[in-house]
């Protein structure tokens, strides 16, 4: 198994080179100190702020200078936006308020939906499950913007208008357990609510496919009941493309909580983000690339282990 | 070669499945209207162009009694300080306009008699306590909204027809036509979903064949380059490249003459953005069907008796791969719609003129006011065309690649 | 003469398909008798009807495809299964009808051990506790030979030989002592000294346990070693019923005969001969012909058969054909 998990790692290095490689170098295509500065700096003040920022190195120098500060957790670099704060203590506040989105609705979201899934499977071809299938492909078809606009005018200003007190706020966020129901949970709701369109429908049909196997024939011939079928013989098979789906939603729940905390005012890392590119805030915005890419290959590491824990086949070959 | 597919089994199963045929259909009407936008149907400073009140709900729909006093006074304040100024009169008096319709071309003083009848039923409803809970007083609002209505020239039936038409979803917030701006949008969508994907299943599908094709550093190569770029979350991606394009100038010479492109200001940072994405989907399952059909025997004798490995890559193994890049090619206009959408919400997107995306973000202020035509319209508009796209890679996935999860 | 009951009486089954061609017969009115501790063999080309047939006893068919049509009767021990609950089907599949599965390679849910996959019967079926099932495994195991059992209810199906896996679907089948096997192609997918091992050991559980067995398979050596009684299906219709001496010596319908002619002899004068084969296709279910479904190919076909079907009826004491023309 420790061979297994260190053969993965040693995979993702050159992958992850070549992630700071493209962003760095993408970053670069348009000059970010005139991009800073404007248009109009003097050539002084170009070539006084390059040495201070180091960007007067060559691409090499600037790249390993920028792998080692990776490699060390070094973010002491200077923000350009806001000087005196530095990369790492923006990053250390918005690291929670993100967790805080993304975590609860990825499980929100595995769960519900596998369970729907099921569900529809178990209806297959009867009405509960054209509904739902129908539900899921018209819930796909519709913008992210638009649950996040309605959802935020039904979950907080018509309810708390409706019940006569503030169940969800509007807007804002605050540290801590207590708070967290308060302003994370409908950006959270509405998190899952997309997801669900596109992941129910995957979840059926990988029950579907499941229910045609010869394998649950053989149960049923020993005499399994339907819930000990779905619950243990296929679900436990279709845990591989559960797992591939749940790392195929990582993505993309990091995509919505970045539209969520700009929209619902939650200082997580994609806010700081958006708001760093809007600012031309260089090295925000490397850093925060590179991290996200590393966050999203830690990820892909784990699934691969998950792999191998679920399908005695991975595990032993 | 269409002909056969048409007449081929697959073809058969295709057009049996109902809904993807209507969904066909419905790809085709947009694509009508796209052509139609193109060729100057709308153009955009029609969708920019204030039409009547801001926010109007649409079909007619009654709004509050207040809000419909406010508009006339608007109005009658418009004409009314055009007609202070006596020395360009004509001028002033033209510039008030929504849409078609324009200030009647009468003498000023009757125009001031209007005006000045107008504000004396005003002052008198507006004294009422409340004007929204008062039945009594519609029939004096009706008069007014009609002197106001005699303040423009009547228009002949072919141009209030297509006023009506204008104003069917109502207005925006700064009185443009929603029913424009959602037409409008189909021809953008459109481009950047034909441009988006069609960029993207020609280089993922190129580079795919090649790699499994060649193999050897080619295939590590490209996979290298799918693994990382699919390493970083989509949409941060996204952002940091349409931040590098943004405020970029491209400054080359044609024929002679110096031009720049004001990059950031065009749809390149998106279509950049979407295809440095989306080419890794097809790529992937190209590469896997080239590896497949690689295999088989018929390609082997090819590459066998001698023919050029391009010859063949390009005669024996893009065909027979060519339902797959349809199917991705579907996929992929979807995601380009829906990206848009996003980008342009984050100011990443369309700079000028209406999109759906734009539409949408727009209309946050106005459903906290409880104003949903926009977010309304521009909704169903995509969701039409997006599912029409869903049950067509639905169908298309049934009838080519029935094992497909 | 005193009859013996037959423990599973099956009157005209017929199981439909709904496909996007339309809904089509698969099996047509099939009617046998089963009595206890006897061996009915079903033989017949590939895509006859003979799983389908067996797993529509035990009502496995996906439910949302398929369908018996009303008529269908599957009598045992005084319920007719065609029209069970699943509650009941539960309570019968495994327990007391079990099946062997035609693929040992996809039979067995490859995510969970070997011991585990033979537990579940038990559990379901059985009082034991927990270490009484693991003995009755592991003795299960020991009884289709399997070297080593207590090492290998750890194991995963993937780990094992198609062999080995064959065996433990059957010990699977086994475990809960059933009634009646149905084993369909048990041996098909195994090289022919492992399938004598696996027929002489289902032929020692036979003697041991009473069970009576249904064989399905299309290896007429097979069934001649091991059945009792044969049934020859022919599109999803039965074509001959005959004791299994009788079915040999003489075969009625040409189909039958055809099928034995088939099989390749040691005779030392045929070396160098061409195997006889049987000409033709057999017709598509979707477009059944009016007549005889055997008629195209038939050597001894006259006019009248392909005009109407002929019926299933006695030619002698212990034989049905299904032939306007039998060979006597
Ligand atoms: N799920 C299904 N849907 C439609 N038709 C089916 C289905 N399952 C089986 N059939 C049809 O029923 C017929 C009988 O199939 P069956 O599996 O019983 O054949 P068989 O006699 O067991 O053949 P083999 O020796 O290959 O196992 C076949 O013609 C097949 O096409
Ligand atoms: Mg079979």
């Amino acid at each position: 198994m420790w061979v297994y998990i260190i053969r993965r790692l040693a995979y993702n290095v050159p992958v992850y080179l070549g992630i700071i490689l493209l962003v760095m170098a993408a970053l670069r295509v348009n000059d970010p100190i005139y991009g800073f500065l404007g248009k109009n700096a003097s050539r002084e003040q170009y070539d006084r702020f390059a040495a201070a920022t180091g960007l007067d190195q060559p691409f090499l120098v600037q790249y390993v200078r920028f792998l080692g500060d990776i490699a060390r957790l070094d973010f002491t670099t200077e923000s350009w936006d806001q000087p005196g704060i530095s990369v790492g203590q923006l990053l250390s506040t918005a690291i929670m308020p993100s967790l805080a989105l993304t975590v609860p609705a990825l499980l929100l979201t595995t769960l519900i939906s596998i369970s729907v899934g099921m569900i529809s499977a178990y209806y297959r071809g009867r009405l509960p499950d054209r509904l739902l299938v129908l539900l899921a492909v018209l819930g796909m078809s519709v913008s992210f913007l638009v649950y996040i606009i309605l959802g935020q005018y039904f979950g907080a200003f018509w309810l708390n208008r409706w019940l006569g007190y503030e169940l969800f706020a509007i807007a804002g966020y605050k540290p801590g357990l207590i708070h967290w129901p308060r302003y994370c949970l409908l950006p959270v709701m509405i998190s899952v609510i997309v997801a669900m369109g596109y992941d129910t429908r995957f979840y059926r049909a990988a029950m579907v496919e499941e229910t045609g196997k010869d394998y649950i024939v053989t149960a049923r011939a020993k005499g399994a009941g339907q819930a000990k079928l779905m619950f243990v013989h296929m679900l436990k098979n279709a845990m591989i493309p559960i797992i591939t789906r749940v790392m195929i939603t990582i993505p993309l729940l990091i995509t919505g909580s970045i539209l969520l905390e700009m929209y619902f005012n939650i200082p997580g890392m994609g806010r700081r983000l958006i708001l760093a590119i809007n600012a031309k805030d260089f090295p925000v915005v490397q850093t925060f690339t590179a991290v996200f890419a590393a966050v999203f290959i830690v990820t892909n590491i784990l699934t691969d282990v998950l792999y191998a824990l679920v399908d005695p086949r991975v595990r032993l070959s | 070669m269409t002909v056969r597919w048409l007449q081929s089994r697959s073809a058969r199963k295709f057009f049996r499945h109902r809904p993807a045929v209507v969904a066909l259909v419905v790809i085709s009407l947009y694509l009508a209207v796209a052509v139609a936008v193109l060729l100057g149907g709308v153009t955009m400073e029609q969708t920019l162009e204030r039409i009547g009140p801001g926010n109007l709900p649409g079909f007619q729909g009654r709004q509050l009694a207040e809000k419909r006093v406010e508009d006339c006074a608007m109005v009658l304040d418009r004409v009314e300080k055009a007609l202070k100024r006596p020395s360009n009169l004509r001028a002033a008096l033209g510039e008030i306009r929504y849409g078609l319709l324009r200030v009647a071309d009468r003498p000023p003083e009757e125009l001031r008699a209007l005006v000045d009848q107008g504000w004396e039923i005003y002052d008198e409803l507006v004294e009422s306590p409340d004007l929204n809970a008062d039945p009594s007083l519609l029939p004096q609002i009706e008069q007014l909204e009609r002197l106001t209505g005699q303040l423009f020239a009547p228009l002949s039936g072919w141009q209030s027809l297509v006023r009506q038409f204008r104003l069917l979803l109502g207005t925006d917030r700064q009185g443009r036509s929603i029913m424009l701006r959602g037409v409008y949008s189909i021809k953008v969508a459109i481009q950047i979903g034909v441009i988006t994907a069609f960029i993207s299943v020609l280089i993922g599908s190129l580079l795919g064949a090649s790699a499994a094709f060649f193999g050897g550093w080619v295939d590590h190569v490209v996979i290298w380059l799918y693994t990382t770029l699919s390493s970083i979350p989509y949409l941060v991606l996204l952002v940091v490249l349409a931040y590098a394009f943004s405020g970029a100038v491209w400054q080359f010479s044609l024929l002679g003459r110096p031009l720049s492109v004001d990059v950031g200001n065009t749809l390149i940072p998106v279509y950049v953005a979407l295809c440095a994405t989306f080419w890794i989907g097809p790529c992937r399952v190209i590469r896997g069907e080239t590896l497949k059909i690689k295999q088989l025997e018929y390609v082997q004798a090819a590459t066998a008796t001698g023919f050029g490995r391009l010859y063949i890559l390009v005669r024996h193994i893009l065909p027979n791969a060519a339902h797959l890049m349809l199917i991705n090619f579907s996929l992929l206009f979807i995601g380009a719609i829906k990206s848009e959408v996003i980008l342009s919400f984050l100011g990443l997107g369309v700079k000028r003129g209406p999109s759906w995306g734009i539409m949408i973000s727009h209309s946050a202020q106005e459903v906290i006011n409880g104003f949903f035509w926009q977010i309304g319209a521009a909704t169903v508009f995509m969701l039409v065309l997006v599912l029409a796209f869903n049950v067509l890679t639905d169908a298309l996935q049934d009838v080519f690649d029935p094992k497909h999860l | 003469m005193d009859q013996p009951q037959p423990i599973l009486s099956v009157r005209h089954l017929s199981t439909c398909f709904r496909t996007d061609r339309g809904v089509v017969t698969a099996v047509d009115d099939v009617s046998f008798d089963l009595f206890p501790g006897e061996s009915l063999g079903i033989v017949g080309e590939s895509g006859c009807g003979k799983s389908v047939t067996s797993k529509s006893i035990m009502r496995l068919l996906p439910e949302h495809l398929s369908f018996l049509r009303p008529e269908s009767q599957i009598l045992f021990d005084g319920m007719n299964l065609a029209r069970a609950d699943e509650r009941t089907m539960r309570e019968v599949r495994g327990n007391r009808i079990a099946m062997i599965f035609q693929e040992p390679m996809t039979a067995l849910n490859p995510v969970f051990t070997i011991g585990w996959q033979l537990d579940e019967a038990l559990k379901y079926h059985t009082s034991l506790g927990r270490e009484g099932r693991r003995q009755r495994t592991i003795e299960m195991l020991r009884l289709v030979e399997i070297p080593n059992p207590e090492k290998r209810i750890r194991e995963f199906p993937h780990q094992l030989s198609g062999g080995m896996r064959q065996r433990v679907l059957i010990a699977m089948a086994l475990c809960c002592e059933p009634e009646i096997l149905i084993a369909d192609e048990p041996t098909t997918a195994l090289d022919v000294t492992i399938q004598a091992q696996i027929l002489r050991l289902m032929e020692n559980l036979k003697q041991r346990l009473g069970t009576a067995i249904v064989m399905i398979t299309h290896n007429l050596g097979v069934i001649a070693q091991t059945c009792d009684r044969v049934i020859v299906m022919y599109a999803g219709r039965i074509v001959e019923s005959a004791p299994v001496k009788q079915l040999f010596h003489q075969p009625r319908h040409p189909y039958t005969k055809a099928l034995l002619e088939s099989i390749p002899r040691m005779n030392p004068g045929d070396h160098g001969q061409r195997l006889p084969s049987i000409e033709g296709i057999v017709p598509s279910l979707y477009d059944l012909p009016p007549g005889c479904r055997f008629a195209d190919r038939c050597p001894r076909r006259q006019p009248s058969c392909v005009e109407a079907e002929p019926e299933l009826e006695p030619v002698d004491s212990a034989s049905l054909v299904r032939c306007f023309f039998p060979w006597e």
